[in-house]
């Protein structure tokens, strides 16, 4: 099981690249709160995460506790059990 | 099997005059069309949806507060919840909206949301998000209907496709039968404001073709560069054979309120006395 912390790494770069913000997210950005988060990112993130750590995600999953910063995305995975 | 609407049709004298021309002289499908185009200021939707996030288990985004504030609209201009069916307009019992959603590799699929105005925003935001899942995993209903459609032969298809359209347009009939999402709801909602989209200065809906499709509603993305505040552009196109000109004005005019303010949708006393003003107490 991988860690949070080499999760967030992954899935920060991934984010950077995604994104291409004027100035690099971190890992505790707010996504939500720099207008970051709509549907095709989301679509674009769930389809990553399940494909890169191979986890399925439900549309109860799908909340701002999940998706507001790397971070906590990072440790949602984590839980879920990330290969 | 669903009757979707209320009969008898509207009467003749409650029908607007140049409403009743367009009905008598538009061959179907046709497009009498009026669109309304205005900005909304988005601070006040920014501020809400972070307050709403806070709590909420289900993530809302800017257009599914777009979709709950046209059924609050719809709700308060019940004259837009109405079809053409015959050259005649007839009520729909529910307030109803179609919404497209991207699905992965397979294109936007249009949902069908039913009892818009009655659900809280949270709910409303799951139920679409649910959607959503179902659509990027191609195992939804409409995608399913899809696949059988696909595997005809084009010439039936297309027959079939007429067929279909004619008994849309023409035939008061439940909407099990016939086109069972798009004869459901008198209203599309689409929000094109995803990060990366330019700014929409003019934009014209399409419909779909047939005339169930009263009204239209579409929102654009935030700019942010205007100094009075960060600004999104909205489109709502109307059927000039349901409503006339000054009423998509009130329409276009209590949406906008709504989401300068959503807030507005949650306090009972605007349900009752309808949206009030911007900056009213």
């Amino acid at each position: 099981m991988e860690s949070v912390e080499n999760i967030g790494r992954g899935l920060l770069q991934w984010c950077n690249k995604r994104l291409q913000p004027v100035s690099p997210i971190a890992v505790e950005t707010d996504l939500l709160d720099q207008g970051y988060l709509d549907s095709l990112f989301i679509m674009a993130a769930v389809a990553h995460v399940e494909e890169q750590y191979g986890i399925a995600i439900d549309s109860a999953d799908i909340s701002p506790q999940h998706f507001c910063s790397v971070r906590a995305l990072a440790t949602f995975v984590a839980e879920q059990g990330a290969s | 099997m669903e009757w979707p609407l209320r009969r008898p049709a509207v009467p003749v004298s409650k029908t607007p005059t140049w409403s009743s021309y367009y009905l008598a002289a538009c061959p179907t499908p046709s497009d009498p069309t009026m669109v309304w185009g205005t900005d909304v200021p988005t601070s006040g939707l920014e501020a809400y949806l972070k307050r709403v996030n806070a709590n909420s288990r289900a993530l809302v985004l800017p257009a599914h507060v777009l979709v709950r504030a046209v059924g609050y609209c719809l709700d308060k201009h019940p004259d837009f919840n109405r079809r053409v069916l015959h050259r005649r307009l007839y009520d729909f019992k529910q307030v109803n909206i179609l919404f497209p959603l991207l699905g992965k590799n397979r294109g936007p699929e249009v949902c069908l949301l039913c009892d818009v105005d009655r659900k809280p925003l949270a709910e409303l935001a799951a139920e679409i998000w649910q959607h959503w899942r179902e659509i990027t995993k191609g195992n939804s209903r409409y995608q399913r209907d899809e696949r059988i459609f696909r595997l005809m032969p084009s010439l039936l298809r297309g027959m079939l496709f007429r067929l279909m359209l004619f008994g849309v347009n023409w035939v008061y009939q439940p909407a099990a039968l016939w086109g069972h999402r798009t004869s459901r709801a008198s209203t599309m909602v689409n929000y094109l404001g995803q990060r990366g989209a330019p700014p929409m200065r003019t934009f014209k809906p399409s419909r779909f073709p047939n005339d169930a499709a009263t009204l239209n509603v579409t929102m654009g993305p935030t700019e942010h560069g205007d100094p009075n505040g960060p600004a999104a552009s909205l489109f709502v196109r109307a059927d000039h054979r349901v409503v006339d000109a000054y009423q998509l004005g009130q329409f276009v005019g209590d949406l906008r309120r709504c989401l300068m303010d959503p807030a507005i949708m949650e306090r009972p006393e605007a349900k009752a006395n309808g949206v009030p003003e911007a900056g009213a107490a």
